[in-house]
């Protein structure tokens, strides 16, 4: 069964401590968001730098938002968005750089061959183990193009990966 | 599909395996809080869940509109300061004829 990334108990907004509760949002949080963005983006020092930044806009917003948890997400995919768009001229690291076996290597060549979209969207459905409708959140665009990014984007896959 | 979709659920597990969360993140988390508790917040990257995007062709629209309207009644007053008012004849009508 596929588990979700991030979607552990909530700690209570509604208090006054927030650097305790940041702490217990870390201690269920940090360490799924730093694998979730290094899914995405593929380097590990950006991934951190990103989460870590998450949560200080989460430290700061505390007061102002109901479910930290779910802001802390939106925060991370968001940002990694940003940092993919930005990266849009920059190669991919190699698999070589990855360190994961020769399967999972020919996965990843056609994973960064799709579109920004249609990746994300595959990575969160298929690692984050999201529903369309979170990601639709996420991504800030209607579920339907979301199945649809990940109709097109399974179907790429299936076709590379066959041949 | 089925098939295909166990893989990548596994070979995208592989690859989440590399990274590597440092252990002293806290450490530099809550060091950053201190300096960040008294300033206003940046850049919003996010919105909050649920926060609609609000459209801002509105606001730029009404800005023309009052620019537009502004320069018209601007224009027309100098044009009326400017323009030549007819000169004021006066005409000497000789009363008397000799």
């Amino acid at each position: 069964m596929m588990a979700t990334v991030g979607l552990g108990a909530e700690p209570d907004p509604a208090t006054d401590d927030r650097v305790a509760q940041l702490d217990a949002l870390y201690r269920i949080e940090y360490a799924g968001m730093v694998r979730l963005a290094y899914t995405l983006l593929a380097i590990n020092a950006e991934s951190e730098e990103i989460v870590q930044d998450s949560f200080v806009e989460v430290y700061r917003r505390w007061h102002e938002i109901r479910k930290p948890g779910a802001y802390l997400r939106c925060t991370v995919v968001s940002r990694c968005r940003s940092a993919l768009q930005r990266r849009k001229m920059r190669p991919w690291p190699s698999d070589e750089e990855l360190c994961v076996s020769d399967q999972a290597s020919d996965l990843w060549d056609v994973l960064t061959r799709l579109s920004q979209e249609q990746r994300m969207a595959v990575v969160l459905r298929y690692y984050g183990g999201y529903a369309a409708s979170d990601i639709a959140g996420m991504l800030e665009m209607p579920a339907a193009t979301v199945r649809s990014h990940l109709r097109r984007g399974l179907s790429t896959l299936k076709k590379e990966l066959e041949e | 599909v089925s098939r295909l979709t166990d893989r990548l659920e596994r070979d995208l597990r592989e690859v989440a395996a590399g990274a590597h969360p440092s252990p002293s993140a806290w450490e530099s988390i809550a060091a950053r809080l201190g300096d960040d508790e008294g300033s206003e917040p940046g850049l919003v990257l996010a919105p909050a869940p649920g926060r609609s995007k609000r459209p801002v062709w509105p606001a730029i629209a009404a800005a023309a509109l009052v620019v537009i309207i502004g320069s018209i009644a601007v224009l027309t007053r100098v044009g009326d300061d400017h323009s030549i008012s007819p000169p004021t004849r006066t005409r000497r009508w000789s009363t008397s004829r000799t």
